[in-house]
């Protein structure tokens, strides 16, 4: 996912060195720090990590909607060869939704209450036409949309209240591919849902990706729908990119001790006797300036160089990169990590 | 909405009406004192009070007089003023008129421009404006009416000598068009009004900047931002959301409305409901005193009937449905 190194011009997104901060009550906490990963035309990515770890930052500050304590630290994000981190607001407006749209967590809370959600998809179009189509035209485009996603057309006049949870999640996703944008950022779409709601949900992302060619950034937690729908991922940990790249690749043969982990604390249905583990501590404080690797304090296989030196993010094969410094003892650390932190599953004891 | 909803919700307000009138009825008949004092006691035989008792029916058993009284209000019959000798409706609407010519235009006129202040600040939250603003309207607020309306006579009459100094008419004035007696009417209505507007301004303020700091944060703002909504809509969609608490506030002013501004009218000398009701109170004019606490009483429940409806369509989230 090193974006340097891929060919720019099938290069649609890239995200350069993020850096985002937040002011916190005195102290400034880095939530991004240098962030680099690149999005291709078509093409599905999963940004992983546990709650804390700046995926949602890293959606935020794409679209430039962070909160008024954070702010872009450094880095750039070019879409289409465009650097759009210094747009100005009004200019965001015309890049939000037309060319990157957000699905997001709860979409209970993402609509409007007092509004039908077919004025709200109206809205959006005429917020970004200069010379709009009639509302009849329109309302028949959101109907086809509700149709794509599998809602009935005659339910867009209902309020967001009359949905169920998978329901409004599948009308924010209509919406979000109303303008045809470039780029759709799901922010922990199936969180709020239940697991036949997720099951459908992924589904509907993954023929959008898969049929309609949409590139996606999936954001969340669960390592299970990333390797459903995505081609390649990054894991986060305390604000860094730790390992990326083709997800075969990372989740076969994890380089770094977090993915490992990460990978080990999800149960399988294939593998019902597989030990589970669950790392021991917690990430680093936000305002906590680090001078080494950012999981050094939880890793068991950390060196005094871990404590001390920020490692390089490494290419360990084509579409592989890693940010550790004992990538070469890898292998070993695979099978040490079950040892060290396993706990049987429920019954298997 | 529902039929059944409305109708029982009717029915709730005729039983409400009902229970004030009569608790009103005992409450006036509690009060010590008695309405021949009026006329400065003791120049009075005791059987010339007895005769004026018996004239208005007050010698009558008080379970007697209680019905009397419901069965001629229930026939609309309110009675006639013991101290203006006039059934009690011509005493009434005038004064009422007088009361609502003051207090619907300053009241409306404080909830329009202190909800589009009160969203603005809030909206702009933590910056030197708001706390202004938001400091401005507790002052106000806090300030006594009859202080304020001092404060106005002596800047605007007395140094300024801009306005008339009470009254809702110049005495002596004959002979007007309908445009001068307008004109003349404004005039002497303009410091009570802008007294009564600074009056209810402030809570306005306070409240619709509350519900609107409320909005602040909320996702689907966000997500109206992330749809490519400019500052601008965004902003409308939140004054949308948070105007659902101004209203029932507002509605439920317009119904206290109906009962004028005792301090008010009394500083400005205006002719309305609030004194009409406090001397009737004072000379134990029941019928007057009953028939003013009546009507207030039925317009704020009535606002408040008026709330309950509205809400279904201020928010759709809020339905009617059987249990």
């Amino acid at each position: 996912m090193q974006a340097a190194i891929e060919n720019e011009n099938e290069m649609l997104l890239q995200v350069d060195d993020l850096k985002v901060d937040y002011q916190m009550e005195g102290a400034v906490g880095r939530a991004v720090d240098g962030v680099s990963f690149a999005l291709r035309k078509g093409e599905c990515i999963g940004l992983v990590g546990e709650s804390g770890s700046g995926k949602s930052t890293i959606a935020k500050a794409i679209l430039k909607l962070l909160p008024s304590n954070g702010a872009l630290a450094g880095g750039r994000v070019i879409l289409k060869g465009r650097d759009i981190s210094h747009f100005t607001e009004e200019e965001m407006d015309a890049i939000r939704w037309a060319e990157i749209s957000l699905v997001p967590q709860s979409a209970m809370n993402a609509l409007n209450p007092v509004q039908r959600i077919s004025s709200q998809m109206v809205e959006t179009f005429l917020a970004h036409q200069a010379k709009a189509d009639s509302r009849k035209t329109l309302l028949d485009k959101c109907q086809q949309l509700f149709e794509m996603v599998g809602l009935s057309r005659n339910r867009i006049f209902d309020y967001p209240h009359q949905f169920s949870g998978g329901m409004r999640q599948r009308a924010t996703i209509a919406m979000a591919i109303a303008l045809e944008p470039s780029v759709v950022i799901a922010d922990e779409p199936t969180t709020a849902l239940d697991v036949i709601m997720q099951a459908q949900i992924i589904n509907l992302l993954k023929s959008l990706s898969e049929d309609k060619g949409v590139s996606i950034i999936l954001i969340t937690h669960d390592i299970s729908i990333v390797a459903q729908i995505c081609q390649r991922v990054g894991v986060m940990y305390a604000g860094r990119l730790v390992e990326s790249g083709d997800i075969l690749k990372v989740f076969n043969n994890p380089f770094h001790p977090y993915t490992m982990g990460l990978k080990a604390a999800f149960p399988t249905i294939k593998e019902l006797k597989k030990t589970l583990i669950s790392i021991p501590g917690s990430p680093p404080l936000l305002t906590k300036r680090l001078e080494g690797c950012c999981f050094s304090d939880r890793c068991p296989f950390s060196i005094e160089q871990c404590q001390r030196v920020i490692p390089h993010t490494v290419t360990i094969r084509e579409d592989h990169y890693v940010a550790c410094h004992r990538i070469e003892y890898a292998e070993r650390f695979r099978k040490e990590i079950i040892d060290i932190f396993g706990t049987r599953v429920r019954g298997q004891s | 909405m529902e039929r059944r909803y409305i109708a029982s919700r009717i029915a709730q307000t005729i039983i409400t009406l009902y229970a004030v009138l009569t608790l009103m009825w005992v409450l006036f008949r509690l009060v010590p004192g008695d309405p021949t004092a009026m006329f400065l006691s003791g120049r009075l035989s005791p059987e010339d009070v007895e005769a004026i008792r018996k004239l208005w029916g007050l010698d009558q058993p008080l379970h007697v007089q209680y019905f009397k009284y419901m069965k001629n209000l229930s026939m609309g019959d309110l009675g006639i003023s013991f101290s203006y000798r006039e059934p009690v409706l011509k005493v009434m609407l005038p004064a009422l008129f007088n009361t609502l010519i003051l207090m619907i235009p300053s009241i409306l006129m404080a909830i329009v421009v202190g909800t589009l202040m009160g969203t603005n600040l809030g909206w702009k939250r933590g910056s030197a404006r708001e706390r202004i603003g938001v400091v401005l309207s507790l002052f106000v607020r806090s300030f006594p009416v009859f202080l304020t309306g001092i404060i106005v006579l002596m800047i605007f009459v007395h140094l300024l000598g801009w306005f008339p100094l009470g009254g809702m008419r110049t005495i002596g004035a004959f002979g007007l068009s309908w445009w001068e007696r307008f004109l003349d009417v404004s005039h002497h209505l303009a410091l009570p009004f802008g007294v009564a507007f600074l009056y209810y301004v402030g809570d306005v303020v306070v409240i619709s900047r509350t519900s609107m700091l409320e909005m602040i944060g909320e996702e689907f703002l966000q997500f109206a931002k992330a749809r490519g909504l400019s500052d601008k809509k965004v902003k409308k969609i939140a004054m949308r959301n948070a105007i659902i608490p101004v209203i029932t506030y507002s509605t439920i002013l317009i119904g206290f409305a109906f009962g004028g501004q005792v301090l008010l009218e009394v500083v400005f000398a205006w002719p309305g409901v609030g004194r009409l009701m406090v001397n009737s109170v004072q000379i134990h004019d029941y019928p007057v005193a009953q028939a003013a606490f009546f009507l207030m009483a039925t317009a704020v429940i009535i606002a408040n009937l008026l709330v309950d409806f509205s809400y279904g369509y201020l928010d759709p989230r809020i339905s009617i449905q059987k249990r």
